[in-house]
């Protein structure tokens, strides 16, 4: 297994001092990926550079094909970079490590088994493995989730710098989807310390009031949650009590998985 | 090995160097930096310097041997772009139940650099598969999406583009000549869908129609694809309404996304 030593930037070339040119670039290319179409102007508002600075870029990344200009709306970025980015090995390494304890897990818990990853304020699930059962989940429950209504959404916030969490709560309104969803900032974080501390997250009817689910965090090598592994089912057979005895076989999946992915305990 | 890229005039060279240095990691997987230096013919200390930035910046890591991987990041950005243009949110619901009904692998692509380009997929059931084509391109000239692509192009576009393309023969059903391919298209803009008659792999047929009205890609096509010996003509005919049935209701989704 692979081992990282790479627990920060410190030990890591230190004799090197940072491309700022390069930092710029990828600091437009993220401010892209978030607001695009944009306006250069907006880009230089915001990014704090220089309109020349941000001209000088975007025209680096049009000539490289990562960025386009979308007609009088501004910039945005392309799908090469959508490639190329679907060609991160970690993607499929993670999948791969997860797949066979997913669908272990599937078989024990016989309920939907969820990979999630976090992106911006919405959890994805990225794989699932289904239950036999004829009740099912429904196919055309979306497969976003809103990062306050679901178990692994908890769990990415959990290990997060208390005002780092609150912060991303406070980015937009905390939609209640039902009676049970979390609403407020100050009965989220109430909820990530009990899930910290227990080392799971629970969500009992919050997404949805057909839908429990519990969800584990799987760690990388630097201690962050990068991925969940949850388990789900309706809620009226995925019961508190079906979850708490399967809890403990999840935890086990998510741990093995943490571990391959470099995580020393 | 892809060549490195000329940086004429008012061009950050390097952001090029770096940008060359992230293409070439995905290509790799795991590299040495010792790898980079020779392949990209750049010195030893701009390639410190740039993996330094770029592991700053969060797009690669480092393991305990000395070489470097790309991380997440590039995949969180890389998935706004088909999230942008709508392609996501307003089709994903739709094609899993096309696929939860029909029992068969839904794809979804668009025309992009002359292939199809997959922005999404959905798969039937139980155990994940082991192919992942989101992400990934093929020809347009033997894929039902391809097809379906290349017939929404106006005449003249098409016959450029069809004259681009390489034809590579993949089965003994592939089309391979310009006239013949082209007849095919004028066929499939008729009818409004096409066939994948085993053109890209004997053991797979397709069937795909158009999706209109995405802002920025125009149209995108949507398919099913399944075992030769499942997916038959006959079941082909029987799975079409369907098709276009759940086109309709993506084309729906998006005249709601626009005008929300």
């Amino acid at each position: 297994m692979l081992q990282h030593t790479n627990d920060g930037s410190n030990n890591s070339t230190p004799k090197y001092s940072p491309s700022t040119t390069v930092q710029k670039a990828f600091r437009i290319l993220e401010f892209l990926s978030i607001h695009q179409p944009v306006k250069p102007s907006f880009i230089a508002e915001k990014l704090k550079l220089t309109r020349t600075n941000v001209h000088r870029l975007l025209a680096t990344l049009i000539e490289i094909g990562y960025v386009t200009k979308d007609e009088n709306r501004g910039y945005r970025l392309t799908f090469s970079v959508f490639k190329l980015g679907s060609r991160v090995p970690m993607s499929q390494d993670l999948k791969e490590i997860a797949k066979p304890l997913m669908i272990e897990l599937g078989r024990i818990a016989n309920e939907n088994v969820y990979l999630t990853v976090l992106y911006g304020r919405m959890v994805i699930a990225i794989e699932e493995v289904r239950s036999h059962h004829h009740l099912s989940m429904n196919p055309d429950i979306t497969y976003t989730y809103p990062i306050h209504t679901c178990a692994s959404g908890k769990n990415f916030l959990a290990y997060l710098p208390e005002e780092e969490a609150a912060q991303i709560l406070s980015q937009g309104v905390l939609e209640k989807r039902t009676e049970n969803t979390f609403t407020t900032v100050e009965a989220m974080q109430e909820e990530l310390k009990t899930t910290r501390e227990r080392g799971f997250a629970t969500e009992i009817r919050e997404f949805s009031d057909d839908l429990n689910s519990y969800s584990a965090p799987i760690f990388d090598y630097q201690g962050k949650v990068v991925a969940n592994m949850s388990i789900s089912g309706p809620s009226i057979r995925a019961t508190p009590e079906k979850l708490d005895n399967l809890v403990g076989v999840l935890l086990e999946k998510t741990r093995s998985i943490s571990q391959q992915l470099g995580r020393s305990e | 090995m892809k060549s490195k890229r000329e940086a004429p005039g008012n061009i950050a060279s390097t952001v090029v160097t770096a940008v060359d240095i992230l293409e070439y990691i995905a290509d790799r997987g795991k590299v040495y930096p010792r790898d980079i230096t020779h392949d990209l013919g750049l010195n030893r200390s701009t390639v410190h310097r740039m993996l330094y930035t770029l592991e700053r910046l969060n797009y690669v890591d480092k393991y305990a041997d000395g070489r470097y991987r790309l991380t997440f990041r590039l995949f969180e950005i890389g998935n706004t772009v088909p999230h942008s243009y709508n392609l996501i949110d307003t089709a994903r619901r739709e094609l899993l139940e096309l696929s939860h009904i029909t029992g068969f692998t839904v794809n979804h692509g668009i025309n992009y650099a002359d292939q199809v380009l997959y922005v999404d997929k959905a798969t039937p059931a139980a155990y994940l598969q082991l192919d992942r084509s989101v992400g990934e391109s093929e020809p347009l000239h033997c894929t039902s999406i391809g097809k379906v692509l290349l017939a929404h192009l106006e005449d003249q576009e098409l016959k450029e583009t069809i004259d681009r393309l390489a034809l590579t023969p993949y089965t003994p059903n592939t089309l391979v000549s310009p006239d013949t391919l082209y007849n095919e298209i004028i066929d499939v803009r008729k009818n409004g869908y096409a066939v994948d008659r085993q053109e890209l792999a004997m053991e797979v047929r397709c069937v795909a129609v158009p999706v209109h009205g995405h802002t920025g890609a125009n149209v995108s096509g949507i398919s099913v694809s399944g075992p030769e010996d499942q997916l038959t003509l006959e079941k082909i005919e029987r799975v079409l309404p369907t098709l276009q049935a759940t086109a309709a209701r993506i084309e729906r989704n998006i005249r709601n996304a626009i005008s929300a």
